[in-house]
């Protein structure tokens, strides 16, 4: 059942991540097209985020049909799901081995509910064949609602989508990275009680690569990535009150190094990753919105990693500098840094150790890890920072102490 | 239907002093459900007096309207001095306490409240939830209980938490639409720690009102 549940997890987060798209960009849309006073957008968002929360319908039926036993599932959809008049067809993920390419898995399954006299249509199915290094497959959804009653379980009352998956791997001689490239892209078409008919398109494109460069003395290689991704949302409720609603937001990222530059668009007009945030943060999508880590709005803060000899510095002698806020006066022997808001890999070696200092932004929060290796034999310690508050620790990793902080930015002068 | 019909309707009491009451129904009869994940305990070790613990919020309250067809909610932003504020117990006797916040939430928990939550502080904040609301009337209707791990960060390190999450439905005027709304509770943290987040909406993606300070929510919870 564990595994079943991971890969219904996949499909769902899947199908979420295109309602999302869809979803995420009707909010920017509004935000960018209307002269609307603030408080005219705020309802009209509102009206937009609880008509469209009828798609949760579909996540519904997913997981009923998946699991019917599930002590989630919604006992109304359920409920008419188990009317006689519904026939079902189901091929469930375990009965075949899912499309792979790299890390990415995508299951083969259909599901399918059918009848004329069934509360709800319902059909949704990924397809598709094993390439070499990857695969090339299909994602199709529909569902209609037959009755009144199913029609009350959302305002969606018929939504298709229509996808394309394809992805493949990267090879790179032995030891020397690989990556992935990929292509998913959705056209949704379908009707909103609320605003009427819509179409749009969602998806992203890219490919991923990992670079690691032997070191021709035997020390640590050096890693970079390059590649990018291009997300795209384009909706258009051309039925919708005041006369439609229209958009195209993107983010482009690359990779260059470890550094991702990223480039977000309304319309093809550039805006600020800020205006980008925002306009995304006014309705977290079923699925892939954010939850609200008060970091998201806030600046990055600057962190870093000091790696000082145990006799140089104790562990003791290193908390109460920081409980009485001050830092080390001595020269560190290693010293990286980093913003929170951006994955960082650092390596390097002295006196005949190696070190790793990992810097993994979350939306939520800042994961500092640090690994100081003699040979095959390593000495960890993590930490984790809140995106909105500057803290300093102290660890014992081996033979060294390690401090990590981050700090607060400076307060932004008046704007003038 | 005999869950519905042998639902307990809780009783009504009025404790924010600056919002009217609501009524909590349990139709589905979900609260032994939610006791069986908190050990019995007595009220005076559980809900030490006096106590703080921080807490942060996107959203400080939000707007309710509904049609027969859907609801619509509209939830302001919450104010600098909203963001982050500690919750305190304090004023307590032998048989009830208090729980303050910064941002001027009062609730007040009889220890028969603490018993008829299961060994926590649910119900009265169900019943002062009107403080986060407008209009702050009506009726939240338990719907659904169910158990995830969530992430705590304290003193910079991550450690995983057993949480309970309760889904709630609030159902004002004739009842037609409802808001969803959930609230996140854990057995291995006492107090006012207790209560960690809660949110009117849907959990994968709804704004906190309230959230312990270093609780990472999950993101995909369906």
């Amino acid at each position: 059942m564990a595994a079943m549940s991971s890969r219904f997890g996949f499909l769902s987060g899947l199908v979420s991540a295109a309602i999302g798209l869809l979803v995420g960009t009707a909010t920017e849309v509004i935000a960018a097209t209307g002269p609307l006073t603030n408080a005219e957008m705020t309802v009209k968002i509102e009206t937009l985020k609880t008509a469209l929360e009828g798609f949760r319908t579909i996540g519904e039926i997913d997981k009923i049909l998946m699991d019917d036993k599930s002590p989630q599932a919604n006992p109304d959809v359920k409920r008419m799901l188990d009317e006689t008049d519904c026939k079902k067809a189901l091929v469930l993920p375990d009965e075949n081995p899912p499309l792979q390419a790299g890390d990415i898995k995508v299951p083969i399954m259909s599901l399918e509910v059918s009848g004329a006299g069934c509360p709800m249509t319902y059909k949704t199915y990924i397809s598709g064949t094993q390439i070499d290094g990857g695969f090339d497959g299909k994602l199709y959804l529909s569902y209609k609602a037959q009755s009144d009653e199913a029609r009350a379980l959302g305002d969606i009352d018929e939504i298709v989508y229509d996808g394309t998956l394809k992805a493949s791997s990267i090879k790179k001689p032995q030891g020397q990275g690989g990556g992935v490239e990929f292509d998913f892209t959705f056209a949704v078409t379908g009707h909103s009680t609320a605003l009427g008919n819509f179409t749009g398109s969602s998806g992203f494109d890219g490919k991923m690569v990992v670079n690691v460069t032997p070191d021709p003395g035997g020390g640590m290689p050096m890693i970079g990535m390059d590649g990018g991704m291009t997300e795209k949302r384009i909706v258009d409720f051309f039925e919708a009150p005041g006369g439609g609603l229209k958009g195209d937001l993107r983010r482009t990222m690359t990779f260059v190094g470890l550094a991702p530059s990223v480039v977000h668009t309304l319309d093809g007009q550039e805006i600020t990753s800020k205006q980008y945030d925002s306009l995304s943060a006014l309705m977290n999508p079923p699925g892939i919105g954010k939850l609200g880590g008060p970091g998201t709005s806030v600046p990055p803060l600057k962190c870093g990693v000091e790696v000082y000899r145990k006799g140089d510095l104790s562990l003791a002698a290193a908390e109460a500098l920081l409980a009485a806020g001050s830092w080390p006066k001595i020269a560190p022997l290693k010293s990286v840094s980093a913003a929170s808001d951006t994955m960082s890999l650092n390596n390097g070696a002295f006196n005949g150790y190696s070190y790793n200092a990992k810097f993994t932004p979350d939306p939520q929060f800042l994961r500092v890890d640090v690994e100081i290796c003699k040979g095959l034999a390593c000495d960890t310690a993590s930490r984790a920072f809140l995106l909105d508050e500057g803290k300093a620790y102290a660890d014992a990793v081996g033979d060294f102490t390690v401090l990590s902080r981050c700090e607060m930015p400076p307060a932004a002068g008046p704007v003038r | 239907m005999n869950a519905v019909v042998s639902g307990v309707i809780l009783s009504i009491a009025v404790f924010a002093a600056d919002s009217k009451a609501m009524t909590v129904s349990d139709p589905k009869n979900l609260m032994p459900t939610l006791a069986g994940y908190f050990q019995a305990s007595s009220f005076a070790t559980t809900m030490a007096c006096p106590q703080t613990a921080s807490f942060e919020a996107i959203d400080a309250r939000c707007s309710l309207r509904c049609t027969d067809v859907f609801c619509m909610s509209r939830c302001d932003t919450a104010r600098d001095f909203e963001k982050r504020f500690d919750v305190h117990i304090d004023e307590c006797s032998d048989d009830k306490f208090n729980i303050f916040s910064d941002t001027g939430l009062r609730i007040e928990v009889s220890q028969q409240d603490f018993v008829d939550s299961g060994s926590t502080w649910l119900l009265p904040l169900l019943k002062g939830f009107g403080f986060y609301l407008q209009p702050d009337l009506g009726d939240i209707e338990l719907t659904g209980v169910k158990s995830e791990s969530v992430k705590l960060i304290e003193a910079g390190r991550i450690r995983t938490i057993s949480a309970v999450v309760v889904d709630a439905d609030i159902v004002q005027g004739v009842g037609l639409s409802r808001h969803r709304m959930w609230v996140m509770l854990t057995p291995d943290l006492d107090g006012v720690r207790q209560i960690v987040a809660f949110a009117i909406g849907d959990k994968s993606y709804s704004d906190p009102l309230y959230k312990l300070r270093g609780l990472v929510l999950p993101k995909i919870t369906h």
